[in-house]
């Protein structure tokens, strides 16, 4: 076969692949633990009632969850696959909006994860872009489908947690409406994804 | 719409991965096509009739025949 130039989706990735599926959930589930370890470290810390061993054991679980989410993120990487981008971005907006209300209000620490949030956020727009040049028209529709399932399904939490608000229940955090947002995505993406396989 | 392409892609011997790298798609890009799942856009069928020296017709026919081809009685119905 003569050498012909790989297109849009070619060797280069783009697209998530199968073992990308199991690497999402590896992701979620660290992210999840990061995120329930960070937010009962935060509550030990303030509280101050905890025994000398619980901080620094909700200090290493803390760690392990992150740790689990970047390293599903480096293997999506290392094979090659794009999605690792996008998943990466999240991961990172995920993680910030866990960490924006830990810290003192006006705190240098406040003040500085309120910017680093601009550095997952950056990644994961540029993610975006880059999809959208370097797709081909099959991956095209199924990034607009995930995107059209991420803003469905942002759309409903914005609503229901506007409503909720309104009727009395405790301030919702919005910036959790970013890391919803693409969540929601990445899942919509996957899920599309499989339709045409 | 059906097509013919894997009876034309087996014919001259490629594989989904050897398409795919002709057209500049993706090789799922291909095997939804293929299946199916996937209408291509107009370009990549010009393309890909272009690709095996053929009329786009000649690969790709729709479901249903066009109203010209239909019988009188299933048009008044």
């Amino acid at each position: 076969m003569e050498n012909v130039k790989i297109g849009a989706c070619g060797p280069a990735g783009v697209r998530p692949k199968k073992e990308s599926g199991q690497d999402l959930i590896l992701m979620a589930l660290g992210v999840a633990g990061f995120l329930l370890a960070f937010a009962a470290l935060a509550r030990a810390m303030r509280t101050a009632v905890s025994n000398g061993t619980l901080i620094p054991l909700l200090g290493l679980a803390s760690l392990a969850g992150l740790g689990v989410a970047v390293w599903a993120v480096v293997r999506m990487w290392r094979r090659g696959d794009d999605a690792a981008l996008m998943n990466a971005g999240s991961l990172g907006i995920v993680v910030w909006t866990g960490l924006i209300d830990k810290w003192p209000e006006g705190s240098p620490l406040a003040v500085g994860s309120a910017l680093l949030m601009l550095a997952p956020a950056s990644l994961f727009a540029w993610s975006i872009f880059r999809l959208a040049r370097r797709a081909d028209e099959l991956y095209r529709r199924i990034a607009l489908e995930g995107l059209a399932f991420g803003a469905a399904v942002s759309l409903f939490a914005a609503l229901t947690g506007a409503a909720l608000e309104s009727a009395g229940l405790p301030r919702f955090n919005w910036a959790w409406m970013a890391a919803i947002l693409v969540v929601s995505c990445g899942v919509g993406i996957v899920l599309a994804n499989r339709r045409y396989q | 719409v059906k097509n013919r392409l894997r009876v034309l892609r087996a014919e001259r011997g490629w594989s989904q991965a050897d398409l795919s790298a002709r057209l500049a798609v993706s090789r799922q890009t291909v095997n939804a096509i293929e299946t199916g799942r996937y209408d291509p856009s107009l370009p990549l069928a010009f393309k890909i009739a272009g690709l095996f020296d053929l009329l786009i017709e000649e690969v790709f026919e729709p479901e249903r025949p066009p109203i010209a081809d239909r019988p009188r009685e299933e048009l008044s119905s």
